[in-house]
């Protein structure tokens, strides 16, 4: 009897098995070895083994470091705000006072859309010519327009703002539904205690949200150490290299200077920092069941 | 009272922050060419043929269709091989399955940039490149994890008595699966379509290296290829934003809440 469901579990479990071996293992497992080759990605034969040479060529690299300051300030700035902002508008429509559920909305909008498209929204409005220069200038709080992504020390900041502005409205959703599940007793007690709004909210709410805030800021930190699109699109890591993330900078390698083998050396450091995000990870799902 | 109606305002300002852009866009999509620059909001005159002009220009039946077949395709395909995989990994246990379970949950850690070079490579070699297929059993890969992690959560709270009756009645499992265990499910079923609906109508990266032909794009890499022809005019961009953001805008009116209860849900225990 046993035996039996066992030979079905195996059928019904092996089309997802085959799926993930193909298409996920082999090519992680094939990441490891094209590091350590040269290898213009058009003739399979002109693969060249070159050891360790990409690795060492990683550590002289100054644009390399460039990106992973860019990923790790990337990853920081939005995980905090998207956080903080979430937590508050999560907390603004659980008031349930009139506007609410438009307030909701609106702020959900964008987490509907492409990345790709909430840059070339923002590319448009943040342009010398867009309407965020054309009303400062109309205040006259500048005299020449801002580059917004033409600028080396702004544009990665830019682009971090274009994200926070995409994806407040998820994070605000997750704390919602975390905030529905706080026991109303004890948020009335404390308040019959006398405790002010703030101390309510530092003292009773968020301990009981622990488990969401830890699943959102790891979500927000997955999201950042992965984010593409919206940098491609936005600046395509310039001007001048000064806003490439990993994931970029892995691509213009790859896929603009034909450099696989070097670009495979990137792909392990992404893969380093996720799995220690998976083990984290895992180990908040563990505490939670 | 008087607090109410400051919260409302100010709520409502808020809510501007997010909508003014949106309107912006909306806005520049119907100027006439010598209005984008001149004006902040308001035109004197609308001009909806800046649609049409985009909607051919641009090929945007083609990349509706495109989108439409790949995400279609590779939604299905997800949801049939991950509910079967998740049954097995949770009522049809064998030695080893726990291993694998906690191995496809590992593909959920791996971003595709991580590996889009072998993807790539592997691709070419099985002649899939520039394919929609290489795309539908990439994001199917990429879909599974989280999907398999959802099933298996659901089907973990459907009591083992309505299973071990199905059994004793003599019921052929893969019956039980179909006939009890799925009409069961809906909410699973729910939320594993949005969530890889969401991912792959909108994934750009994998979509981008692994298709070459122009007729073949999604709407993700049309998108980026039309701005990147500089000369591109902008109400036409607008225009192009506004006709790709449009289908996604209506499915959330329609199912406004289980698109919410499904990303959440998704997010959450995922």
């Amino acid at each position: 009897m046993l035996k039996k469901t066992a030979h079905i579990g195996v059928l019904f479990s092996l089309p997802a098995i085959l799926f993930f071996f193909l298409f996920i293992f082999i090519p992680v497992v094939s990441t490891f070895m094209l590091s350590l080759t040269s290898w213009k990605g058009f003739i399979l034969s002109d693969i060249k083994v070159t050891g360790l040479s990409n690795f060492a060529e990683l550590f002289s690299d100054a644009v390399f470091f460039k990106a992973l300051t860019n990923t790790l300030i990337f990853v920081v700035i939005t995980t905090v705000l998207l956080n903080i902002l979430g937590f508050i508008g999560a907390s603004l429509i659980d008031m349930r006072i009139p506007g609410t559920t438009f307030f909701k909305n609106a702020v959900f909008l964008p987490v509907l859309l492409a990345p790709i498209i909430i840059g070339i929204m923002w590319s448009r409005m943040l342009d010398a010519f867009g309407i965020v220069n054309q009303l400062l200038k109309s205040v006259h709080a500048i005299t020449m327009p801002v580059l917004f992504l033409g600028d080396e020390h702004i544009a990665l900041y830019t682009v971090i703002g274009a994200t926070i502005w995409q994806y407040t409205g998820y994070d605000m959703l997750l704390y919602f539904a975390g905030l529905q599940g706080v026991p109303h007793e004890q948020v009335e007690a404390a308040r019959m205690d006398g405790a002010s709004p703030l101390a309510v909210r530092l003292h009773v709410v968020i301990p009981f949200l622990s488990p969401v805030i830890a699943i959102t800021m790891l979500l927000n930190m997955i999201g950042g150490f992965k984010v593409f699109d919206i940098v491609y699109v936005m600046t395509a890591g310039g001007p001048n290299n000064s806003s490439h993330v990993f994931a970029t900078y892995l691509f213009q390698q790859a896929f603009r200077f034909n450099r696989m083998g070097y670009a495979s050396v990137i792909a392990i450091v992404i893969i380093v920092f996720s799995i220690f995000a998976a083990v984290f990870r895992l180990r908040i799902v563990r505490k939670e069941t | 009272m008087w607090k109410r109606s400051l919260q409302t305002i100010g709520t409502l300002l808020l809510s501007l922050m997010f909508l003014i852009p949106i309107f912006w866009v909306i806005s520049l999509s119907v100027r006439s060419k010598k209005d984008v620059f001149s004006t902040l909001f308001l035109t004197r005159e609308l001009h909806f043929e800046n649609y049409l002009l985009t909607w051919t220009t641009f090929h945007f039946g083609r990349l509706f269709l495109n989108s439409a077949i790949i995400t279609g395709v590779s939604v299905l395909i997800v949801l049939i091989v991950s509910s079967l995989a998740a049954y097995a990994f949770c009522r049809l246990r064998y030695r080893g399955s726990e291993f694998f379970f906690y191995l496809i949950l590992l593909g959920m850690m791996i971003p595709p940039a991580a590996v889009i070079i072998p993807l790539f490579l592997i691709m070419k070699n099985l002649g899939l490149y520039n394919t929609h297929l290489s795309l539908i059993l990439a994001y199917i890969a990429f879909g599974l994890p989280i999907a398999v992690l959802i099933f298996r959560g659901f089907f973990l709270s459907v009591p083992g008595e309505l299973i071990e009756a199905a059994r004793i009645d003599g019921s052929h499992e893969t019956r039980t699966f179909v006939s009890i265990i799925l009409p069961l499910s809906t909410p699973a079923i729910a939320t594993v379509v949005i969530f890889s609906f969401m991912q792959n109508w909108n994934e750009f990266l994998m979509a981008l290296v692994l298709l070459k032909d122009r007729l073949l794009y999604t709407i993700p890499v049309g998108m980026s290829n039309l701005v990147g022809q500089w000369d591109s005019p902008w109400q036409l961009i607008a225009a192009a934003v506004v006709i790709a953001s449009l289908p996604i805008f209506i499915v959330y009116l329609l199912i406004q809440d289980l698109y919410v209860r499904g990303l959440t849900a998704g997010a959450l225990k995922g």
